[in-house]
Parts: C-alpha cells; structure tokens; sequence
C-alpha cells in the first residue's frame, strides 16, 4: 500500500471544508460529504484541478438508515494511490441533486442508472432511460429498499428501434447480430460506405443482481455470484468484491492469499487477452491467427484448471482469503506453461501483425484521441492506447502487486493497432509477474477464520481487469451488504465508440467496436436464477421470457 | 478426334466441370483446417451442407420474381462457358476462348446483380460492393487473358517469345490474369461482399433454403470456371492439340485451386475502399507494361 502523505489528505479535507462539506480519511480512502448545492464545484475541481481520475456514481436509498437518499461519486487520484469518494443527500420526498455531467462527462451513465434504479432525479442534464426496458413502469424503482426483490412489475411492449426513420442509410448491428456475441444494439448511421453517426441501446440483459446480493445473500455467497458476471473476467470481479468487503471491514488477509489472487488475475488477464487477439483476427478476415491464437491460449485454459481446478469461473475467492493453495508441482508446471506459451506468442503475434490487411486495418481506424479519453474516463488498454498512462495494479496497488515489478505500456495513436499492442505487451508482462510471484511467494495460511464485519462501513475498490478497472462499492450491512455496486470497464468505455466509429469506413465498425473488448454482460450484470438445479427465467411479460 | 469423341470428351468434361467445384471446397476446407492446426470437416462436407440447405424450406422475401432467373442464367451460360473453353483445348481457336469469357462475363452480371434484388440493407450493401470489385476485376480478367491468349495461342509463337519485350508483356499480361482471376473466385481478402461481419452475410443475409444452395452453388461454379479458363489459357499452347489435354488441363485447375486455397490462409480481409484502389493501381501498371512490350516487339 502507498504511503499517503497527510499533506496531500489535508488538501481534500481543505476542499471539502470550502464546499461547506465534511471529510474523513481512512487508509487509501478519503469520504467528503458536501450539500448538494456546491456538489458540481467540488467535482468539477476535483476532475479539473485535482486531476482525479473519475471512476462512476453509487445511488444508496438510506431511508432505513438516515430517511435520505443519498449518490457517491467515485473519483480515483491515481499519483497518490488515494480513493476520494463525495457524498451527498437528498431529500426523500423529492429526490433531486444537481448533475455533473457538464464538468465530468464521464458521470452521464451513472446518474441515468441511478435514476432508472432509485428514482433519484438529476437536474439541469438530458434525461433518458438507459437500464431499464422502456416498458418498465415509470413509478417502479427496483433498487428501492421498500420494492421486493421478486416484485414483477406489468411490463407493456414497446419497440426498442432508436429512430423511426431517417433520411441517411441505417445498418442495425444487433441485439442480435454476428458480429456481436451478447445483445446490444448498435444503430449506425452511413453515407455510401462511411459511418456519419452511431445510436446505442444497451442493457438488455440487465437483471438485478444487486439487488439479489442485497436481499438473498451471505457476503460469502456473492463471492461467487459476483465471479458470474462475466464468463471472461469472472475472478476479476470477486476478487474486487471481496477486497472492498475486507476494505470496509478492515480485514488484513495473509499475504500468500493475496499472492495467489494476483498469480490467477493474471492468468485470467492472459487469457482474455489471448482471446481478444484471436477474435480482433477473425473480425478482419485472417482466420488463420485466430484459430492458432486460441490455439495458443489453450495451454493457459490448461494452466487456469492446474491452479483453480476450473478452466473458467474458479470459485476460489472468499471474504478473508482464498480456497485453494498453490504447490510445488504446481508451481513449476505454471513455470514451464509459461516459457512454451511466451515463446508460441511471440513468433505468432510477430507473423500476425505483419499480414499487410491485418496491419493495414488496424492502423489509423477507430481512433480515440487523449483528450476524449480523459474526459470520458475510459479505462484500461482503451485509456493506454490513447495515451492515459494509468493502471490500478500501480495505482491504487491492491492483493500482492506491490511485490512485483512490471511496465505499463502506453501507446499515443489512440487507434485499434495501439491497442492491440497494448495487449498483446501486456500478456508479456502479465506472464513476468506470475513468474515473480510464484518466485516470491511467502509461506503461510491462505484464509483467516475468524473475522467480523461491522454494520455501515463503506469499501471501494478498484482492480484491473483486462479490460480496465472493474470497481465494486460495498456498503456492509447485517450478514450481507447493505448496497453493492458493480461498474465494469465497458460500462466507461462504450460511450467512447460514438467517437472512435464517427467518420471511419462501415466496414471496421465491428472491429472498433471489438476493440474496446466489449463485454456486455459486465456491463449489464447478467443473471439467471438457479434454485434447487432448476433453472428459473425471469419472466417479464406475459408470453416473454428472457 | 473425330466429332463423336469430341462430343463425349466435352459432355463428360462439363459434368466434371459441375460437380467438381463441390468436392473442390471440400479439399479448400480441409487444407484451411490443416494450415490452422484443426481437424477440419470431411472433404464431403460442403456437398452434406447444399443436400441438407435443398431439403430445407426457403424463407419467403419480397423481391423480385427474376431472382431465381438470374441463377439459372448463370447456371446456364456457366456451362456453355465451360464448353467453349473445352473446345478451346481442344481446338486452340482463339475465337472460342473468346466466346468463353464473354459467357464467363454475362453469367458474372447475372450473380453480381442478384443481392441487388433482395430489399435489405445489409444485402444491397454487399451487393454494391459486389459491383464495384466487379467492375474493376471483370475488366482487368478479360483483358489480360484475352491478351495473353492472343500472344501466346500457339506453341511456335510462344518458342519465339524470347525477346525481353516480348517476355515483359507475356508475364505481366499473365500475372495480371492470375490476381484479377484469383480477386473473381471471392476469396480472402477480396470477400468482403458477404464476409464482413457488420453486414450480416451481406449478399447472403435473405437467402434460404435451395435458393442459399443454389446461390453458394453458383459462387463454386463461378471459381471453376476462372480456373478453368486461366488453365486453359496457360497450359493449352503447351500441351497442343492431344486427346488428354483436356484431363490435363481438369488435373491443373485442381492444382491452382488448391494453390488459391493455401494463398487464402495467409491472408486477411481486405477494405472496400482499400481494395479496388489497390487493384486498379496494380491492373493500369501490368497492363500498361504489358501492351508497351507487346507494341516494342512488334515495331522492333
């Protein structure tokens, strides 16, 4: 853990005190609560004059609490390691705060779930429906604490089409489309074969599994739920969740757990990498380097099984620790995997990347300049390509990162090429660090058995997923969580497609969308309901089951 | 050779030239998965999946009712394509090479033309782009080959191309026919009319059923019969006038299939703005260098 300096939280306790707020450090984080009427100079100074890095806004109903409802905006100040989080409350009867949008652009998502999901309104802003169906009853907020979980509000059908009709050609990608392998659609706007505008609509399988974590689990068992958000970047996301919960709770896991969660987050990041590569081949047409870059990527799925016992979706985090241990056998098994995958990726991606319409394809398209991606905050290699130099592994260092030495590649172009090469240094990177911290690894329990968790402690926590900071927010409530909040990198990163598809060719449309690596489901928080081995739908709609 | 077998000869060798695509990209297949470290279908498989697409209902689209014309019209000026160039072999007329890829360039209209009927976005912009690859391959393919045939339709005329000119005009006249027939047969990185992920299938997306098999079908046929032709064309003056010739010349066109297939796996997709920019570059430069040998031979 950095080393945070009280000059430095002196500042923001400063801030907090000019914007008539109050503020409170604890460890990496800093809590400022300011009324509602300085909340957009605080942020703006935060973003702009601070240059904190925004990360997304958590609406709590704290009715039961406090009779309030209240949104946290989370910033990160990534060259102190510090987490500033800037609270504030509004009234129940009419919830209204002031929106930041206009200072920090990146907040448009956030504050539009948040009045989907809790009702709470945003002033002086466009309004629009972004997770909820627009069938949805408009009096119905589902993260309310008074609406039940299993509550099945009458859904009337309405059609999802953006725009009825328009004078310029329109190419519909999805919800269900080839070229996307999750349902999201994609209204692309083309004059001849050039893309002049690009319409979105995502959230099709958004499913309410916070609000399932906040009424039906055991903080244990959303260790677990929370590694099913996502099929790729599973462990990226309990492992998040169980380091807030440990944040919040003040729970000091042994060190070789924290070893071991940082040795299976970089497989888990090589192998998404190794995939993306293979799909971004298919996408311009050279099969050939996808089928042999999966081939490549097998020998990790093998090496993912030999460290968890599950090629994909581990089950090894829990709130205090890790279930599973990392022998000797397995130890140098891991090694020699690595050297033959290392040596296999290296002659690939160098005859790949050569192939004159691979390169040709990549270079130049789908371009997202720097200053778009800081006042987007995008994240992860989407922030790197583009020149953003931020990674939380440095940054806000979390589980064992601090006892390995790595780089961070950061490319300018801000095109599909860059960050392809992102990616593709980056599983170089990944593959040294398990290499360290397999060499380095310390001896001892993987798991505490005895801990508490208090009543109303916040933890916020930031881990670098493949595709970007995956965040999780934990309110701790009474054996379970009171409010948990996930953000997924796409859910930063998709907004930045309008830019990057705006004036490039219609035909690497699906490869700049594949170039975020997009990943829907996070982004959505899929769920399906399993209860006694048999699958449950949630049924919407009279006739509609999804 | 009499009539009678020369008849035979053609009738057996434009049932081969029908069913052969169908085995062809079954081979394509294979050597695909190979290349790729797979197992791959069997070679019978792209014969499986026509069977099983005929037997299957066809989803009604609102289009014109000359769609299904227009596949028979390639069908048919198909074979009588393949049966001009036979009796090319077998004749070494020049007049019927030429008849050949006249059929050759009316039954290509007839495929190109047919995704521009489908009323769907995603099937009139593949088909656009059909159009315009068309355009600039169609031309540079009947010009080089038509140029090359007229250099080199006999054996003597070919012993006599010693000449620097003469060489420079043969070889680029050839390699011009080899990347525009290569670009006419839709195979990476010139498929960009159907495989480009945004569009769906593109010139596919409304097909179903027998009218999908009959037009994945004609797409077969169609890298038949470029094959054919740029075989025919090369080989023929080498061969002169045999019985086998015309086995010959079947036995190279697999060949030069199988070389396109592997030239296809080391490939990536093209743009269409990309695309014919680079072609026609490439055509203006071959051809010009081609006509200017030919014109410096014969003024020399």
């Amino acid at each position: 853990m950095l080393m945070h300096s009280d000059s430095i939280i002196n500042e923001y306790v400063s801030l907090a005190k000019s914007m008539k707020g109050d503020a409170k450090a604890e460890k990496d984080t800093v809590h400022i609560v300011v009324p509602k009427e300085t909340l957009v100079n605080t942020a703006s100074k935060l973003f702009n004059e601070y240059n904190c890095d925004f990360r997304t806004c958590v609406g709590v109903d704290e009715r039961p609490l406090n009779g309030y409802f209240s949104v946290t905006y989370i910033f990160t100040d990534n060259k102190n390691g510090l987490y500033i989080l800037v609270k504030t409350y509004t009234e129940p009867q009419n919830p209204v705060i002031p929106s930041i949008v206009k200072t920090v652009p990146g907040a448009d998502w956030c504050e539009m779930e948040t009045r989907d999901l809790l009702g709470i309104e945003f002033a002086d802003r466009d309004q629009y429906r972004l997770v909820l169906p627009s069938g949805w009853p408009e009096e119905i907020h589902p993260l309310r604490k008074d609406i039940p979980y299993n509550y099945r509000p009458p859904i009337r059908s309405v059609s999802e089409k953006i725009t009825p009709s328009t004078e310029l050609g329109v190419i519909p990608i999805g919800p269900y489309h080839p070229a996307l392998h999750e349902p999201e659609y994609f209204e692309l706007y083309v004059e001849g074969e050039r893309v002049v505008d690009v319409k979105y609509r995502g959230f099709h399988v958004h499913r309410g599994i916070e609000k399932l974590a906040e009424t039906r689990m055991t903080y244990q068992q959303v260790n677990f739920l929370a590694e099913r958000i996502c099929g790729i970047c599973g462990f990226e996301h309990s492992t998040c969740y169980a380091l807030a919960v440990e944040k919040a709770a003040k729970i000091d896991v042994p060190e070789r757990a924290q070893y071991i969660r940082s040795i299976v987050l970089e497989v888990e990041r090589i192998h998404s990498h190794l995939l993306w590569l293979g799909v971004a081949f298919h996408v311009v047409g050279y099969d050939t380097g996808f089928m042999h870059m999966w081939r490549v990527r097998e020998k990790i799925m093998y090496l993912a099984e030999l460290l968890t016992g599950s090629r994909k979706t581990y089950g090894l985090n829990l709130v205090g620790g890790v279930r599973k241990d990392i022998n000797e056998e397995k130890k140098q098994k891991t090694l020699e995997t690595l050297k033959e995958t290392e040596k296999d990726f290296k002659k690939l991606v160098e005859v790949a990347i050569s192939v004159p319409q691979v390169k040709k394809r990549l270079t130049g398209t789908g371009i997202l300049p720097r200053e778009d991606a800081v006042k987007l905050s995008v994240e992860g290699p989407v922030a790197r390509a583009s020149g953003v130099n931020k990674d939380a592994r440095r940054d806000q260092p979390y589980a064992a990162y601090k006892y390995a030495s790595f780089k961070i590649p950061v490319y300018t172009e801000g095109d599909n090429l860059a960050r392809a090469l992102v990616r593709v240094d980056e599983v170089l990177e990944s593959i040294s660090i398990i290499e360290q911290l397999l060499d380095r690894i310390p001896r001892g329990p993987i798991k505490l058995e005895d801990f508490e968790i208090p009543e109303g402690k916040t933890g916020v926590q930031v881990v670098e997923a493949p595709r970007g900071g995956d965040i999780h927010f934990v309110i701790t409530g009474h054996g379970k969580p009171y409010r948990w909040r996930v953000r997924a990198p796409t859910y930063s990163n998709i907004p930045a497609l309008k830019i990057m598809l705006k004036d490039q060719p219609l035909a690497d449309a699906p490869l700049t969308i594949a170039s975020i690596d997009p990943c829907f489901s996070c982004t959505d928080r899929v769920l399906v309901v399993r209860e006694n081995s048999k699958t449950e739908w949630l049924k919407l709609a009279p006739g509609v089951q999804i | 050779m009499n009539t009678l077998h020369y008849t035979i000869y053609s009738a057996i060798g434009v049932i081969i030239g029908l069913t052969l695509p169908v085995i062809l990209d079954g081979v394509e297949r294979k050597i695909k998965a190979i290349l790729q470290s797979r197992i791959g279908p069997p070679i019978t498989q792209t014969l499986y999946d026509l069977i099983k697409l005929v037997n299957k209902e066809i989803k009604p689209i609102h289009t014109s009712p000359f769609i299904l014309l227009y596949l028979l019209s390639f069908i048919a000026t198909s074979i009588a394509s393949i049966y001009m160039v036979e009796t090319y072999v077998y004749t070494l007329e020049s007049i019927y090479i030429t008849l050949g890829l006249s059929l050759l360039a009316v039954s290509l209209t007839s495929l190109t033309l047919t995704p521009l009927l489908v009323p769907n976005p995603f099937s009139y912009a593949g088909g656009m782009r059909e159009v315009i690859l068309a355009l600039i391959n169609e031309s540079a393919f009947i010009l080089s080959t038509t140029l090359y045939a007229a250099i080199t339709n006999n054996l003597a005329q070919l012993k006599s191309a010693t000449t620097p000119s003469m060489l420079l005009s043969i070889t680029t006249a050839a390699l011009t026919m080899f990347i525009s027939g290569y670009a006419l047969t839709g195979r990476v990185p010139f498929d960009m009319a159907e495989a480009e992920p945004e569009l769906a299938s593109g010139v596919l997306v409304e097909f179903s059923g027998s009218l999908l098999a009959a037009y994945m079908y004609c797409n077969l046929l169609k890298r038949l019969l470029v094959n054919l032709i740029i075989v025919s064309v090369t080989v023929t003056p080498l061969i002169g006038e045999s019985a086998y010739s015309l086995a010959a010349v079947y036995a190279l066109t697999i060949v030069l299939w199988v070389i396109f297939a592997i030239t296809a796996v080391i490939l990536g997709r093209s743009r269409i703005d990309l695309a014919p920019r680079t072609l026609t570059k490439t055509y203006i430069l071959l051809l010009a260098l081609s006509i200017t040998g030919l014109l410096v031979h014969a003024y020399a």
